[in-house]
């Protein structure tokens, strides 16, 4: 009986270090964001450091889920939440990759000679990307498989606030040739954005997935909503 | 107890019904074996009365004589119902001389039977029963001592009957108890239906009871036991008590919960293992956490993002002591600075409680930029006063009175304005101060118009300003200070008359439609744009700095009329339009 009881604190340790891990990548992702709206060389280099500390997370966790099968042999809703969370962990560090890019392009972008000012879809398209990861961790949080859902259907957003951001950034590659060096620093940080907004949908999905006991993909779930809410509409007319 | 009951009612029915067959039985079988001991001796008497009859005859008895009495006897007897009779002759060693049944020769020695032994040691007549050897059932034997002659008659009769009488006491045993049993079960039945009914509702009750819901009591009817009904009305009353404390309780706690969620500061409360397990509504929009940390706990870092914040905790924890620091701290809107005060609660528990400090540190702010600011006007003209004076005392070029008297004109113009400065400062901060205004008079707003308008003649005639108040009224009576409503005035004019063209116009509007006084001043000057206007009633706020210091400005007019306008509970507003009007609206409640 004993035993059962340190598992279950275990588990529970667990997942509280996984929501650390989330807020430090949340706070990777702000502090990456601030350093790009103010091309601040001192915040990137602080999210150039936090990386570490991301790493630091992943190895340790992957260490501590290996050791919970190895030594409790879970099943069912525990084995789950095991293997998701070994999932998202994954999601988690590749997103403080992300962030760290993003500030190497934001030093990359404070050494070149031409200033240039940050056009206002970025800090939309990053405000989308931060609003994402923060629902998903709220989500993972509250094991809600609605909130889960929502964050699933935020990526077509940033998706679309990437494709409008490549266009204009064209464009302005285009009228001002000389000035080529940081629109491409500002394409790749849109990139990686939007690449971070993918690994939330992930996350998303692995909740679903430790929810409802079944792997189904985004597009998958997405459907699913879709048929949801004519369901809810045809109700509503009638 | 119903099964209790029916488990040992049974049994102790079984156990008396058996025991009283066994007395029976025994008493029975006393019974008869008396009775058939007595039939015995009836054959010995009748035995004996043959051998005495026959000893008439011959003296001495043969084996053969022994045989005939004895089948004699036997005849004689069943002939009166006396059956099954065995009689057996014996000497006086135990051997079998005659028997009736069964040829002597080939029965083994009878010395060791109790009744033969008995006789042989002495006794007259003995009695013994069991089974026989022979016959296989139980049997009667009674043996005597032959008067005179060594013999011993042994007269045996089966007990068969005894048997009988055992088989019909165990059956019809069996049935009495197979039916008391029944009688019993059926009775136990209906006796308990009522209880058990009740009891049955009682813990559908407690079921109910158990999933929370304390507005159950406990039933009872005509038939409820006395113990039961006792049982449950105490138990109802106790129940009565507890709904009532629970309700206190309740809306004990949902007044403070309500107390706490509506507090318009953050409250966060912390765990020893760092786990956020309560947030107030302000706390969760402002951190934008809408998780429940009482379903869902979670790290206090994922809602501060703040590391230090966690060995604070920690450092509480430990000294029991509350720690108030200033942090900056990323929230929903933007990065806000916080006065993060922790303190222990009883349990191993701290309240968080965010202070938010951008209010404070925005007048931190104005606070100093005002002490720059008045530093700053209060050097330019003693700056330009020390370098005339400079001049003055070095300078022996200048040699002209014309050129000295130009020098100390300047100077005097600077110390004018230096004492304009203070003056105006004195006056702002002396507005700043009161509550309520002091010197309050009756007296006529229009002349007190008049009366600056002539005062401001001059100066409007040196840019041929023609100034225009409006015609009605013609007596407005209102209680104030004087001397502050004449400021209003007179910064609105001096300022309309200085930043206007030449040849331009001011009109002066005056109308109380209710409760306040509306003094509006308009111009057809150069005006200024909108952001400008949002700031003009700033102190030391010029939109145009060089030219408004050569104006003779002081940069505090516009904010001793806010401040005065606020004194008497009213406002000032300004609508501009560059380069063709600026309106300023002072509402004063006079």
């Amino acid at each position: 009986m004993s035993q059962r009881i340190t598992y279950q604190q275990e588990l529970q340790a667990l997942h509280q270090r996984m929501i650390r891990m989330g807020s430090a990548v949340e706070e990777a992702i702000h502090m990456a964001i601030l350093s790009l709206i103010d091309i601040d060389v001192e915040m990137a280099k602080k999210v150039i450091a936090k990386d570490d500390e991301i790493d630091d997370f992943e190895r340790s966790i992957t260490q501590d889920c290996i050791m919970l099968i190895a030594r409790q042999q879970p099943v069912a809703k525990d084995l789950r939440e095991i293997t998701s969370d070994m999932k998202l962990i994954t999601d988690l560090e590749r997103m403080g990759d992300h962030a760290e890019d993003i500030a190497k392009h934001v030093l990359n972008i404070s050494r070149s000679e031409k200033k240039i000012t940050i056009p206002y879809d970025v800090i939309q398209l990053s405000n989308q990307t931060k609003a994402m990861i923060h629902a998903a961790l709220d989500a993972y949080v509250s094991r809600d498989l609605e909130q889960a859902k929502s964050v699933i259907l935020m990526d077509s957003k940033i998706d679309k606030l990437y494709q409008n951001m490549k266009k204009y950034l064209k464009k302005q590659m285009r009228l001002d040739p000389e000035n080529v060096d940081p629109l491409v620093e500002l394409l790749l940080i849109s990139k990686h954005l939007e690449r971070i907004g993918d690994h939330a949908e992930n996350v998303a999905e692995w909740i679903v997935y430790y929810i409802e006991g079944e792997y189904a993909t985004s597009s998958e779930i997405k459907k699913e909503i879709k048929q949801e809410r004519k369901k809810q509409e045809q109700a509503d007319q009638e | 107890m119903k099964r209790r009951l029916a488990l040992w009612g049974p049994f102790v029915i079984t156990i008396t019904i058996v025991i009283f067959s066994l007395f029976s039985f025994f008493r029975v079988r006393d019974d008869f074996i008396f009775q058939t001991e007595n039939n015995l001796d009836y054959v010995y008497k009748y035995f004996e009365n043959e051998i005495e009859n026959s000893s008439h005859e011959s003296f001495t008895f043969t084996t053969t004589h022994y045989e005939e009495i004895t089948s004699k006897t036997i005849n004689a007897l069943s002939d009166i119902n006396i059956s099954d009779l065995r009689i057996t002759i014996l000497d006086m060693e135990g051997n079998v001389v005659v028997d009736s049944d069964f040829e002597p020769s080939e029965m083994n020695l009878h010395r060791s039977r109790p009744e033969v032994y008995a006789i042989i040691s002495g006794e007259k007549e003995a009695s013994a029963v069991r089974k026989s050897d022979t016959q296989g059932t139980e049997v009667l034997y009674r043996a005597y001592k032959l008067n005179e002659e060594d013999i011993i008659i042994r007269v045996s009769r089966t007990l068969d009957y005894l048997s009988y009488v055992k088989n019909s006491l165990m059956k019809y045993g069996a049935i009495a108890i197979v039916i008391s049993i029944s009688i019993f079960l059926i009775l136990l039945h209906f006796i308990f239906k009522n209880d058990h009914e009740m009891i049955k509702s009682h813990q559908n009750d407690f079921s109910k009871l158990e999933q929370g819901d304390l507005s159950i009591r406990l039933r009872e009817n005509r038939e409820t036991g006395k113990e039961l009904k006792k049982l449950s009305r105490s138990f109802n009353s106790a129940m009565e008590k507890i709904e009532q404390r629970y309700l206190d309780m309740e809306r004990n706690l949902t007044w403070l919960e309500v107390l706490v969620q509506s507090l318009e500061e953050p409250l966060v409360v912390v765990n020893s293992d760092l786990n956020v397990i309560y947030t107030n509504r302000y706390a969760r929009t402002l951190f934008n956490r809408h998780i429940d940390p009482q379903k869902n706990p979670y790290p206090f870092v994922l809602l501060t993002h703040a590391e230090v914040l966690d060995s604070l905790i920690l450092e509480v924890l430990e000294t029991k002591k509350t720690i108030r620091k200033e942090y900056t701290l990323q929230t929903a809107k933007e990065n806000t600075a916080f006065q993060v005060i922790m303190s222990p609660m009883d349990v191993d528990y701290i309240i968080v409680l965010f202070h938010d400090l951008s209010l404070e540190y925005e007048a931190r702010k104005l606070r100093s930029s005002f002490v720059a600011n008045v530093t700053h006007e209060l050097k330019t003209p003693l700056t330009s006063i020390r370098g005339f004076v400079e001049t003055l005392r070095t300078n022996k070029n200048i040699t002209t009175s014309e050129q000295a008297e130009n020098f100390l004109e300047i100077i005097d113009v600077e110390a004018e304005r230096l004492v304009r400065l203070i003056d105006d400062i004195l006056r702002l901060s002396d507005i700043e101060r009161l509550d309520v205004d002091y010197h309050i008079s009756d007296f006529d707003l229009i002349e007190l118009l008049d009366e600056c308008l002539i005062q401001l003649d001059d100066r409007a005639m040196e840019k041929q300003i023609s100034m225009i108040p409006n015609e009605e009224p013609t007596f407005l009576q209102v209680r104030a200070n004087r001397d502050r409503v004449k400021q209003v005035f007179l910064n609105l004019l001096d300022n309309a008359i200085k930043y206007n063209k030449t040849g331009g116009k001011v009109w002066i509007n005056i109308e109380k439609p209710g409760k306040y006084v509306y003094i509006t001043v308009k111009d057809n000057g150069y005006g200024f744009s909108e952001s400008a206007s949002k700031r003009i009633f700033e102190r030391f706020y010029r939109i145009d700095k060089s030219r408004s210091r050569e104006l003779g400005g002081t940069g505090l007019g516009l904010s001793i009329v806010k401040h005065i306008a606020m004194l008497y509970d009213g406002e000032v507003s300004v609508k501009s339009i560059p380069n063709k009007s600026t309106t300023f609206t002072v509402k004063l409640k006079i």
